[in-house]
């Protein structure tokens, strides 16, 4: 087992990692940028190394910086958290080339799955069902064909795109000319990679996303799903587990799938394969994560496994420490993301300093944040602020729970989306599990408030809802 | 070229950290207890250390032998104000940091062996060298912004630095008159 990690992500992912290591023993380095020296995750790490100034090219995504600190540190390992490095190919193998162990899937695993049009491909070859489509594109006849063949509506898609990232639907084959060269653009500009691929664009479906487990034996579990389905601009707001729209015999296929996919790819750590259910119950592979992901403690609270300390074990070498009949999840978990934004500023981020700030708590609740009393949110990095996640033995209890810790949960100094939640958990659609993912669509105000029933935004021409 | 490093034995007030493949085969054949032991001798040593001059300390027990590394306590010289981003001279004259600009290796000449860019009491130009910060392989030149004396170096060749952190001083109120 390792004794030393160095975490080099940072805010509420960074202190999840650091506490899951506490737990274990294992002495813990803070890789950190200046913009974070009053930070949580510095001032409770063992050790902290200032790696450069606020902007995340220089610090945070910084590699030489960051593997240097490793050996000034001793630190054997490595934790990326979620975005940042934790999916970037090039330092997963830096890394490996340097004695220290990257805590995630191996860097050629991480680049077949980086590939969203290779990954359909191999996910299709391991028996996944994928949406109708195509093979990168290489000009717009070749467009024109493949659209044809699988029908609009169509959802036009970067390869090296992810997290809802270079996407767009096409409703009409007029509009595919100029569609294509824009997602070209975006693809190139953002991603350095113009290929663009083409799926089927399924409507009315839902985000139903199955957690799994590799280890290097050649494991892999499934841990149950999560329904992602409310997202603004493809970044989810409010993850469930399990969801209302699948059954148990969807619910296992599901899994068996995703299980399989990750056999086929011998993929090791944690990782979440994304579907897409659309209201025929048919469910379709979209993409995989090879990270933890933000909303990985609704999957802890439905399990009570601790998926960074799996993480750290399988990376140190260890077998899967259970067997699928081993995973019973129980009851109901829901997680409300808290953003430092202002819904009805158009959503702007908000920096500053939180004035007040008491999270809620109670048997059944959790909060997983940086923030405190006083802190100063710095405007360099994500708005993620906070996560509450609650757990019930049932759905009804899940949603009586969250609204109450939404109630207490006191944040005063900058504006943030918890009056959003609490809209939210009342809204019916939410309450009667019918929502898919264009809830924001239909119901959001420019606002910010949602609106319950009667204006419904039309459907067709409706931005591409997809998911992060 | 990677080191493989199965955790070493070191406090936590050492700057410096080398592989030593020697000693980490050594360590594999010790059991928990004898380590645990060990280390809590060290610590204990460590402490009663602070405030004397002693930098090196190192404690055997059979196939363990643990090193440790640390600053000398500082000599009580007069003026000298250990602040965060200011150092100020014996006379009172604010002495300007030259800073690591990224986390790697900082060294004072261009090669092993070579002489050093500078030394303590040299007369910098802006824009001259003084040293070098290395990290995976890039050779960064440090350059002094300001023209001044260099009065200290404060990190030794071939230490690890963080970002920013101070790496010498320079007096830019005296040296060369205009």
């Amino acid at each position: 087992m390792f004794s030393k990690i160095l975490i080099c992500n940072r805010g509420e992912i960074a202190l999840r990692i650091i506490r899951t290591c506490r737990d274990m023993g294992i002495k813990t380095v803070q890789a950190y940028s200046k913009a974070d020296a009053d930070s949580r995750p510095v001032e409770l790490a063992d050790e902290a190394i200032l790696i450069g100034p606020a902007p995340a090219a220089r610090s945070y995504l910084h590699i030489p910086s960051i593997v240097h600190a490793c050996r000034m540190t001793g630190a054997e390992a490595v934790h990326p958290g979620y975005g940042f490095l934790s999916q970037d190919t090039y330092f997963a193998e830096i890394c490996k080339d340097s004695g220290i162990t990257f805590i995630g899937p191996s860097p050629s695993v991480m680049e077949m799955m980086g590939d969203k049009s290779s990954a359909r491909k191999l996910m299709g070859n391991a028996g996944l069902p994928v949406p109708g489509g195509s093979a990168p594109l290489v000009n717009y006849d070749e467009a024109r064909a493949e659209a044809a063949k699988v029908g609009y509506p169509v959802m036009l898609k970067a390869s090296a795109g992810g997290g809802g990232r270079g996407m767009q639907v096409v409703w009409r084959a007029d509009e595919l000319a100029s569609a294509l060269e824009r997602v070209r653009n975006t693809a190139q500009s953002v991603f350095k990679d113009d290929r663009v691929y083409l799926e089927k664009f399924i409507r009315q479906a839902r985000h139903v996303e199955v957690q799994v487990l590799g280890d290097r034996h050649g494991n892999v579990v499934y841990l149950g799903e999560r329904d992602c389905s409310i997202q603004r601009r493809q970044q989810k707001l409010i993850e469930e587990s399990p969801s209302t729209y699948i059954d148990a015999g969807l619910r296992r296929r599901m899994g068996e799938a995703a299980v399989a996919g990750a056999k086929a790819i011998g993929y090791e750590s944690a990782g979440t394969i994304e579907f897409l259910v659309d209201p025929d119950r048919n469910f379709y592979f979209i993409e995989m994560n090879t990270r933890i992901q933000v909303e990985h403690p609704v999957t802890e609270a439905t399990t009570g496994l601790d998926l960074i300390e799996l993480m750290i074990r399988v990376a140190a070498g260890e077998p899967l420490p259970l067997t699928q009949d081993d995973i019973k999840p129980r009851g109901h978990a829901i997680e409300c993301r808290i953003n430092a934004e202002d819904p009805a500023g158009n959503w702007a981020a908000a920096s500053g300093t939180l004035t007040r700030f008491i999270p809620p708590g109670g048997p059944r609740v959790r909060v997983d944040s940086h923030g405190y009393s006083g802190y100063t949110v710095p405007p360099y990095y994500d708005s993620l602020l906070a996560k509450v996640i609650v757990h019930g033995k049932d759905r009804e209890e899940a949603m009586t729970l969250m609204q109450r810790a939404l109630y207490e949960f006191a944040c005063e100094g900058i504006k943030t989306t918890i009056p959003f939640h609490r809209r939210l958990l009342a809204h019916p659609a939410f309450r009667s599990g019918d929502y898919h993912l264009d809830f924001i669509d239909k119901y959001m105000q420019p606002d910010g408030t949602l609106v319950v029933a009667g204006e419904v935004a039309a459907e067709a021409g409706s931005a591409g809802v997809r998911s992060r | 070229m990677p080191r493989r490093r199965a955790g070493s034995a070191r406090a936590e007030e050492s700057a410096t950290l080398p592989a030593n493949e020697e000693r980490d085969e050594r360590r594999k054949e010790l059991d928990a207890s004898a380590v645990q032991r060990v280390f809590k001798e060290m610590k204990d040593l460590v402490r009663s250390l602070e405030g004397t001059a002693t930098t090196r300390v190192s404690v055997r027990a059979g196939a363990l032998e643990v090193e440790v590394e640390r600053q000398p306590a500082a000599p009580p010289a007069a003026g000298v104000a250990p602040a965060r981003t200011e150092s100020v001279s014996a006379d009172g004259v604010p002495l300007m940091p030259v800073l690591a600009p990224l986390v790697g290796t900082f060294y004072r000449a261009s090669s092993p062996g070579a002489k050093p860019f500078v030394e303590v009491g040299d007369t910098v130009e802006p824009g001259q060298q003084v040293g070098i910060v290395e990290a995976m392989k890039v050779m960064n030149e440090i350059t002094s912004a300001y023209r001044g004396v260099v009065t200290e170096i404060l990190v030794g060749n071939g230490e690890p630095v963080q970002y920013e952190q101070r790496l010498m001083l320079i007096d830019t109120q005296g040296g060369r008159s205009e």
